[in-house]
């Protein structure tokens, strides 16, 4: 009986050991085959851990050193303990960490080149990410949700979830500069309504008006908080037979105008509401300025592949809620012959960051889609090439001290949007994108049937009551937005 | 042997008969909407949610609903090992849940996790009267929120019926009923502190009548709560044995099985069923039958009949015998929901049509309410990503497929095919790859007929879409299409054995034009021509004659064109 409990306790042992010391070491003139891609990015101090695989091992070991401090993970894969590492980060900002992979690979022990992790010295304050999740889906999402994600760690969980309000689809949660106490988001289907917070108000508002081809749609704050500058789209799809294409989305018409806030009412201008087809409406971050993409519409004649958007500003009043005369086509998508979508300020209102592909409003499908920067102070634009890939890169925005931005990316496997996050600095040079840290990033992904969808920053944690939020979606009356044209 | 018994054994007969063979349809719809996992992952999914633990277990025995037979003796298990827990002496009353349970099934959204935590909850009783420990009662402040976390609202069943047991059978006393009281006081608590600190993101009325009892969130029928109150009465009831008081209970036992499942496994609704069922499994020439003895008239069972008659290669010469609707009744746009398409999945994965099968399938999984996967889905949606020649993306379904029992096995060997690049030795894959289009075509569902045409057209050869395709033309009496794309069908398929349906369409156009007798092309054959002089001659002479709807013309296209269905 004695042996019988040796043996339990030695079977113990085994399955709670941290993993195997490398022995007879062989050293291999190349680096890693890691995932994520972690070689050579920057990040900011106190970021979650960078936990990776290697590829096809057995077994690793991974030291990871800088500025006297060291950080030793074994096992299965690297995992990192967040404590030691938020110090290692800290020790070494503005410098970088050596990274040391030692792996078993078909039991040998290879010892591979180093790596380096950079620290910026550029801060990320903020509690995290929002983002949607959705499954993979054309039509219909039974499971679809909003979710937070604390960027320090690897916690996760729902702002609004499916489950909460069956059915009905939710979209664009949209935070005023990364504000968690002023946002918005829409509940699409039966219990349609545009939820909005703000001053510790919560309103369930309904957008839709005889005035107005749908409901309000792609949102942006302006900075006082007082408006929201809306679109207005007709989406429409189409699906290929193609082996490498299968949809393109693409909008019927489409209209902007802005929401005063708190009036309830929907401002409507002629200029904003034309024959061509106006979407993505951003205000610029002293709120002088009104940005958004303009089309002729092509579409109207069938022709889905000359749909291009310019983008255009306009100057706005926030006083009296007026924009002006004052149409100015900063970039001619005709002229270039490409589309400008999603554009987005940063709030040090130095850059605008926007999407670019060879045509189309909804460049998430469309391989060739880039991110681009604008300078507001030059009127110059590059490619933030540093970023891009050869797939989708999409939906980006700006941390609440404009340093750093996420993004979406179709990078890893062409079907799911992965989160990607890479830093900026004041001349607008970008650093190598980092795939948004997991615990076992390997386990995750691949198990992973959802795509991350409208990513932004939240300085804090958005604290919403799911289940009064879900019964005041059900039962609440709706405030119906007044019109007001101007 | 007992009477009771004997009567015990009839229902276990009669439920598995009734699952087994009559409507099989009923497990295969269940099946559908799981996908049961053998992983600590997808345990810890549900046991991490109060009644989590009796989804996962209900789950486990669903799958093998994949099998009639496994299906219905899973059924009969549970409905008979109700039975046998509420049994009391010779008394038929226990059938009651039982019976009940039977009839609520017939509602499609009744989910299995809800009989099984009946069940669950009456074996825990059976558990706790079987402790011989000398202050019991103590020892429920553990089991209750246990019993609750494990299977859910039922626990109520298991907290009222364990304080009333004693030696002398079921009863409420003063004394019990102080501790059932303060028992009941405490489980609330335990629900509120649940609801609030732990599940937030469910609606208060899962936490208290059981997440994942019912597909539907928050529209829990009343039956639900009838049968868990039967569960708690039926214990208490005594009832003297006598012969007539038996046979009293027996007679209401029975009125009220009939008379529900009657009721609730409505024919319309399980005629859907029985179609998708039957599709799923292959089964063209039953389903033929079925719609023609049933003369079922809908657009999904149109989308399914012509299914059948494509797979069989009877469209050409059988179409006109079944009601045909419009473009609906070939390909159904999606319904919103995660079952009015799955034929059309099916009938996309025939075709060739490969995104359609990708996106019918996501749609059709991303619409189950409750959020589960699909195997059926699942599995088609790998398929699809295979032909698309994605096998790493592929490979994440076939890595779920394999943690499964009945997909195991396909799954392994679609993974052999694609680590070996060899999808072409599956004989459909084959068939799949060599007659998909590889660039330049839009689905559309209100031009279903051009699109397969020029799908046919520009694919390899594919003479079910070329029919679907000409089918298409005529149901929408669009003669003009049909002429005009008739010589691509003569190109693949010569002119000497032409479909009688396409003979008679083409013989209707060219009298349309004005063309005499010897003008018509000769692979119109003699008799055909003759039967139209018939046809036409009875027309004139009166078209609401009995002839048309019940006679020898019936099944003719000139019917269907100029009468209807």
């Amino acid at each position: 009986m004695k042996y019988f409990y040796y043996i339990i306790l030695l079977l113990f042992c085994f399955m709670f050991s941290c993993g195997q010391m490398p022995e007879n070491v062989k050293n291999v003139d190349s680096l890693p085959d890691i995932f994520p891609d972690y070689v050579g990015v920057t990040v900011p101090v106190n970021i979650a851990p960078l936990n990776f695989n290697v590829k096809n091992s057995q077994d690793v070991y991974v030291e990871l050193s800088g500025n006297g401090e060291k950080l030793i993970s074994v096992g299965k894969y690297a995992d990192f303990d967040i404590e030691k590492w938020h110090l290692l980060t800290q020790k070494n900002i503005g410098g970088k960490i050596i990274v040391s992979v030692t792996a078993k690979i078909s039991d040998e022990w290879k010892k591979f080149k180093d790596f380096d992790i950079c620290v910026s010295n550029d801060s990320l304050n903020d509690y995290g990410l929002t983002f949607r999740m959705i499954p993979p889906g054309y039509e219909t999402f039974a499971h679809i949700g909003i979710y937070q994600r604390n960027i320090h760690n690897f916690d996760q969980e729902p702002v609004v979830d499916g489950m909460a309000i069956q059915g009905d689809c939710m979209n664009c949660h949209v935070p005023n500069h990364a504000n968690p106490k002023e946002f918005q988001l829409h509940v699409r289907g039966k219990h349609s309504a545009t939820f909005i917070r703000r001053n510790g108000e919560d309103k369930y508002v309904q957008t839709a008006t005889d005035s107005t081809i749908a409901n309000c749609m792609y949102a942006y704050w302006h900075p006082s908080g007082k408006y929201i500058a809306y679109s207005l789209n007709l989406i429409h799809q189409t699906f290929f037979e193609d082996t490498t294409k299968y949809i393109e989305v693409y909008d019927n018409a489409s209209d902007a105008l802005i929401m005063d806030v708190d009036k309830n009412q929907l401002i409507l201008y002629d200029k904003l509401m034309t024959e061509d087809f106006e979407s993505y409406p951003v205000f610029s971050t002293d709120g002088k300025t009104l940005f958004y993409c303009s089309s002729k519409p092509y579409v109207k004649s069938g022709i889905l592949d000359k749909m291009r958007y310019s983008l255009i500003k306009v100057s706005f009043d926030d006083k009296i809620g007026k924009i002006g005369c004052d149409f100015d086509t900063i970039i001619n998508a005709e002229k270039i012959q490409k589309s400008i979508t999603h554009p987005r300020p940063s709030y040090d209102g130095k850059y605008l960051m926007f999407c670019m592909a060879d045509y189309s409003v909804f460049p998430i499908h469309h391989t060739e889609s880039d991110l681009y920067l604008l300078n507001l102070e030059d009127n110059t634009m590059r490619n933030l090439e540093e970023v891009n890939s050869d797939f989708a890169e999409t939906f980006h925005n700006f941390s609440s001290n404009s340093r750093w931005f996420v993004f979406n990316s179709r990078r890893i496997d062409e079907i799911n949007n992965l989160l990607f996050i890479s830093n900026i600095d004041e001349n607008g040079h970008c650093t190598k994108p980092f795939l948004l840290p997991q615990k076992n990033p390997e386990e995750y992904y691949s198990n992973l049937f959802f795509s991350y969808n409208v990513p932004d920053f939240t300085s804090e944690k958005v604290e919403l009551d799911i289940r009064k939020f879900a019964r005041n979606i059900f039962n609440t009356p709706r405030i119906q937005v007044g019109v007001k044209r101007n | 042997m007992k009477k009771s018994k004997i009567i015990f054994l009839i229902f276990a007969f009669l439920s598995f008969c009734f699952w087994a063979f009559v409507h099989p349809e009923w497990l295969n719809f269940h099946e559908q909407y799981q996908l049961f996992e053998f992983s600590t992952d997808y345990f810890v999914e549900h046991i991490v949610l109060p009644g989590g633990f009796v989804v996962w277990f209900s789950e486990f025995f669903v799958q093998f609903f994949y099998n009639n037979f496994l299906g219905a003796l899973v059924m009969t298990g549970c409905l008979t090992g109700i039975y046998l827990l509420l049994k009391n002496g010779d008394n038929l009353i226990a059938l009651l849940p039982p019976v009940l349970i039977w009839i609520y099934s017939g509602d499609e959204n009744m989910m299995m996790a809800f009989p099984f935590a009946v069940l669950l909850s009456l074996f825990a009783v059976k558990g706790f009267e079987r402790l011989t420990l000398k202050n019991k009662f103590y020892l429920q402040i553990l089991i209750v929120p246990l019993i609750y976390w494990l299977v859910g609202y039922c626990a109520w069943i298991y907290l009222i019926l364990s304080l009333s047991v004693d030696n002398n059978g079921y009863r409420i006393g003063k004394e019990n009923f102080i501790k059932i009281s303060a028992l009941i006081l405490y489980l609330v608590g335990f629900q509120f502190f649940t609801a609030y600190f732990i599940t937030r993101n469910y609606p208060l009325i899962d936490i208290f009548c059981g997440i994942n009892y019912y597909r539907l969130r928050m529209e829990i029928p009343d039956l639900q709560h009838i049968i868990a109150l039967c569960c708690i009465v039926v214990p208490f009831i005594k009832i003297p044995q006598k012969k007539w008081i038996m046979y009293s209970q027996l007679s209401l036992i029975v009125v009220v099985l009939v008379l529900g499942v009657i009721k609730k496994y409505d024919f319309d609704r399980y005629s859907y069923y029985k179609i998708d069922y039957m599709v799923r499994n292959q089964e063209w020439e039953k389903l033929l039958d079925f719609a023609k003895k049933n003369n079922l008239q809908s657009d999904f069972a149109s989308t399914g009949v012509n299914l059948a008659l494509a797979m069989t290669g009877q469209m050409p010469d059988r179409l006109f015998e079944f009601n045909q609707t419009n473009n609906e009744g070939f390909l159904s746009t999606f319904g919103y929901n995660s079952f009015t398409c799955t034929v059309t999945a099916e009938a996309c994965y025939y075709l060739g049509l490969v995104n359609s099968v990708l996106r019918y399938n996501f749609d059709l999984q991303a619409a189950i309410l409750n959020c589960n996967y699909s195997g059926r889905f699942t599995k088609r949606i790998a398929e699809a990503y295979i032909l698309n020649g994605r096998y790493d993306v592929a490979k994440r379904y076939l890595n779920k497929l394999k943690r499964t029992v009945f997909y195991r096995a396909w799954a392994l060997k679609a993974e052999d095919f694609i680590s070996n690049n060899n999808i072409k030795s599956n004989p459909d894959w084959a068939r799949l790859n060599n007659i998909r289009v590889k660039r330049g075509l839009n689905f559309s569902n209100p031009h279903l007929g051009e699109m397969l045409m020029y799908f046919s057209v520009m694919g390899g050869e594919n003479r079910m879409a070329l029919d679907y395709a000409l089918s298409s033309f005529l149901v929408k009496r669009d003669l003009k299409s049909f002429v005009e794309s008739f010589p691509y069908y003569t190109k693949y398929f010569g002119t000497s054995q032409i479909p009688k349906i396409y003979q008679q369409a083409f013989l209707l156009a060219c009298v349309q034009s004005g063309y005499s007798i010897d003008r018509i092309p000769n692979f119109i054959s003699p008799e055909i021509i003759s039967f139209f002089q018939d046809f036409d001659t009875a027309y004139l002479l009166n078209k609401n004659s009995k002839v048309f709807k019940t006679g020898k013309y019936v099944g003719t296209y000139w019917k269907y064109y100029l009468i209807g269905n």
